[in-house]
């Protein structure tokens, strides 16, 4: 009975630690997604995730603890843009001072749209 | 229907406009700005090592200058000496950057005191708190502990005395 006690014991805390090493390892995949989309605050162009910079190496460490303290995505960006800024991602967030940079495209196309239209109605009468 | 025909063309001129005086009136290079610049000081894990104080409570009602520094760092040294000359008219708070007492001491022996207080981020984590991009940084910090400027970089006498006229008038 002691003996089957002790086995169960042993397979308790075996499977604890491998649950801890699995759930590590997917918080540090998911921050080196999060740190592929962030710029080295220090390095020009360069990702956080490839810098190895000591401020990159300290932020990348942070982003892991808050995941693993189980704070979301959102949360982490908020976190870093509240010290660093918007500059720290490489995406900007949709807001009124960056509405122009968003809607560009989208501009553009309705322009271009509306001046082959006329060219085209304009073409077609000529026909 | 006919200005139609020029659209291109003025697209093209407002461009190249606009192209030439983006070079011809090239700014200065702008320092680093800061998110926190008009924020509240951030609330740091820091103490010092006289008393259990933490850095959030000694800055309170005070206007104060925070030096982050570290002795192994090379301009930290040149920065010193104009600290030196700041800190009998403003309270100077430093703030150690991933170092140990032994070399603050050291440090602080050899090249003096400029500091009211000194509090220590072993970890330099805290300091990530700040938007730390290295040292030395220095902020400068309103009685209602709001962060009025952040200079990145060594500091010299003419960008202190700056820094001060620009937020004190």
């Amino acid at each position: 009975m002691l003996l089957i006690k002790k086995i169960l014991i042993i397979f308790f805390l075996l499977f604890s630690i491998l649950g801890i090493t699995k759930n590590i390892e997917l918080e540090t995949e998911k921050m080196r997604m999060l740190a592929a989309e962030l710029r080295c605050v220090v390095c020009q162009n360069q990702s956080l995730l490839e810098s190895d910079s000591q401020i990159a190496k300290d932020l990348k460490e942070i982003i892991l603890d808050m995941y693993l303290s189980g704070k979301s995505e959102s949360e982490i960006k908020l976190f870093l843009v509240n010290r660093y800024g918007e500059f720290i991602l490489f995406k900007p967030t949709f807001s009124v001072e960056n509405s122009i940079l968003w809607l560009a495209p989208f501009l553009s196309f309705l322009i271009i749209s509306l001046l082959a239209l006329r060219k085209f109605r304009v073409f077609r009468k000529e026909k | 229907m006919k200005l139609l025909k020029f659209f291109p063309l003025i697209i093209f001129l407002i461009f190249s406009v606009f192209l030439y005086n983006k070079i011809k009136f090239k700014k200065e290079l702008e320092p680093l700005s800061s998110a926190l610049v008009e924020k509240k000081f951030p609330n740091l894990k820091i103490k010092s090592l006289d008393s259990n104080e933490s850095i959030n409570n000694f800055i309170d009602n005070k206007f104060v200058v925070i030096n982050i520094f570290a002795s192994w760092c090379a301009p930290c040294r040149i920065e010193h000496e104009v600290l030196k000359n700041f800190s009998k008219e403003y309270t100077i708070i430093g703030i150690a950057y991933k170092d140990s007492i032994k070399n603050i001491e050291s440090f602080l022996q050899e090249l003096g005191n400029p500091y009211d207080k000194v509090f220590y981020d072993f970890s330099g984590k805290e300091s990530i708190n700040l938007g730390l991009y290295g040292v030395p940084e220095t902020f400068f910090v309103n009685k209602d502990s709001k962060i009025l400027y952040k200079h990145v970089g060594p500091i010299n006498k003419q960008e202190f005395k700056k820094i001060i006229s620009g937020i004190l008038h």
